[in-house]
């Protein structure tokens, strides 16, 4: 029996007293008690309110009107207005820099972002759009009016936030890399080139972050800020070592022009960071030379090897123009791998001379400040 | 029959506690409610006097003024509780709201016999009596009553969702008792 023809047969058992058909004299004798009973017996109680049909009808139409229209309406306008809510609220997020009310809601989203990309080469692309992010947010925050302890408190998280996550990318990287060996090549190749290309961005973006800041900020700041430049380097460097090692070995299609230019790039990049670290000897040297010239070994005349003077600084940056000269002969011969060794090497020159102009900073003020109590004192 | 404005219609007056129009309710809820309590308990007199107790506390209930959204769905509520009541009062509760079997009375069945020419039918009322209480209620409220789904999940206290699957395992516990 099908359920149909079930149906049909329940539909019939209803209408037999054995289906539960009640007997008609029962029925009225039942139906005059039950009127009696409900029937207003007393003075007290006050008979029904005789109203017309048109009552009934008004009544019912607004009920349907009730239930049909407002009640769907009220029920549309609050989904509206829930996600009016929290579209506003995102938009509001998004636009919100670090130290903002809304900022947690905007890294909140991005970790979720995060959570629900299952796909590992996905998520370190979607690492490195955060990165890029926090890098702009950065030059926001510097470029804003105000200029408060706060603010310099939160470029200074966003800077070591950015080192954290830049690492994480680059670890990330690393690991899918390995990974790729039994993987999708091409794959690793799209995420190398984006990171390459995107790590670039951000230490541009923190480069004119550093430009920007007032000299207080920077005091505060700097170490943090030249951390994250250093790692995004890393990364980059780390990034286009993975190309050019595909490339060597042939596993996925690339071209050698491509590679070519990425490594160009670097090197510009690294020739970029000699002519900074020229302008930041060149500032240096004009307010500190004298003193430290003339009083370096006064300060420490037993250990005068430890601290660079001024003069050894400025060789370094030559030294580094030596380096990167190299690794244009190497991009030259097309020796992809040796070339960006040697920018990594020119970096690191670069780096220790910023090292060391803050040595000779620091001591160029304790010295300042020595003779100013001396002076005093005569 | 009415038209369903007209028992709408019907319904509003009888929340406004008319009693004419709590007159023609009754004409049109009596044979369902009675047949609803009588597959239930199994006996003639009890059914009937609970169906009139139904619609007795029914006006009560009017009159106190309790806000009733669905009158249909909450009359077949009172006569369920009702039912639940006489059993705890006549301790007979577990057997029959658990899977004992409700025969039909032999008067009935008399009845039955020149009634049904249809031995399909007989088949039918047979795999109803077989059926475990839930699987019954449910089977009378939608099909012999014609009762919608919503309308059953307020009378029993589910969503409609339970009342979907029930209604499913309810039609093919009655296929099998029948084809048995």
């Amino acid at each position: 029996m099908t359920n149909k023809e079930l149906i049909e047969k329940l539909n019939q058992v209803k209408d037999l007293s054995a289906g539960g058909q009640p007997e008609a004299v029962w029925i009225a004798s039942n139906r005059d008690i039950l009127m009696s009973q409900i029937q207003p017996s007393s003075v007290n109680e006050s008979p029904v309110k005789e109203l017309g049909n048109g009552f009934y009808y008004g009544q019912y139409f607004s009920n349907l009107l009730r239930q049909n229209f407002f009640k769907p309406a009220i029920a549309t306008f609050s989904i509206v207005l829930v996600m009016l809510g929290y579209s506003a609220t995102i938009g509001v997020a998004n636009a919100s820099l670090p130290g903002d009310i809304f900022y947690p809601i905007k890294t909140t989203k991005e970790r979720v972002q995060l959570a629900f990309t299952f796909q590992e080469a996905e998520q370190v692309k979607l690492q490195m759009t955060f990165v890029t992010n926090r890098a702009t947010e950065l030059q926001q925050l510097v470029r804003a009016t105000d200029n408060d302890s706060k603010k310099t408190e939160a470029v200074k998280k966003t800077a070591q936030k950015i080192t954290k996550d830049i690492g994480d990318v680059k670890d990330h990287l690393n690991k899918i890399n390995i990974a790729s060996f039994n993987n999708d090549k091409s794959k690793i190749i799209e995420v190398a080139k984006e990171v390459d290309t995107k790590t670039l961005e951000v230490k541009q973006g923190l480069v004119e972050t550093h430009s920007i800041l007032s000299s207080e900020a920077k005091k505060n700041v700097e170490i943090d800020l030249k951390k994250a430049i250093s790692t995004t380097e890393e990364t980059g460097a780390t990034a286009l070592n993975v190309i050019i090692d595909k490339y060597k070995s042939g596993e996925a299609s690339i071209d050698s022009n491509e590679v070519a230019s990425r490594v160009a790039e670097r090197i510009k990049d690294a020739e970029g960071n000699i002519i900074d670290a020229n302008k930041v000897i060149e500032t240096v040297s004009t307010s500190t030379t004298a003193i430290i010239n003339s009083s370096a070994k006064l300060s420490n005349p037993t250990s005068t090897s430890t601290i660079p003077t001024l003069s050894s600084i400025k060789d370094q940056p030559q030294a580094a123009q030596v380096v990167i000269t190299e690794a244009k002969n190497l991009l030259d011969q097309k020796d992809f791998s040796s070339a960006l060794e040697k920018v990594t090497e020119t970096n690191k020159i670069v780096s220790t001379v910023e090292e060391n102009v803050r040595v000779v900073v620091d001591e160029s003020n304790k010295i300042s400040n020595t003779s100013t109590s001396t002076s005093q004192s005569l | 029959m009415k038209s369903p404005l007209n028992l709408q219609i019907l319904f509003l007056k009888v929340k406004n506690q008319d009693p004419e129009a709590f007159g023609q309710f009754y004409d049109l809820y009596v044979t369902r409610i009675y047949r609803f309590i009588f597959f239930k308990i199994n006996s003639i007199s009890d059914a009937q006097d609970i169906t009139s107790e139904v619609f007795l506390k029914l006006w009560q209930y009017l009159k106190e003024g309790k806000n009733i959204k669905n009158l249909n769905a909450f009359t077949y509520m009172i006569a369920r509780n009702m039912v639940i009541d006489f059993y705890r009062k006549n301790h007979k509760f577990d057997e029959s709201i658990s899977d004992e079997h409700i025969n039909i009375p032999d008067e009935q069945k008399d009845i039955l016999k020149q009634q049904i020419m249809d031995s399909e039918l007989h088949d039918v009322l047979k795999g109803i009596e077989n059926l475990k209480d839930e699987y019954k209620e449910i089977i009378i409220l939608k099909y012999l009553d014609e009762l919608s789904n919503s309308e059953i999940a307020s009378v029993l206290h589910k969503s409609n969702g339970a009342v979907r699957v029930l209604l499913y395992r309810a039609i093919k516990a009655l296929k099998e008792n029948i084809n048995n």
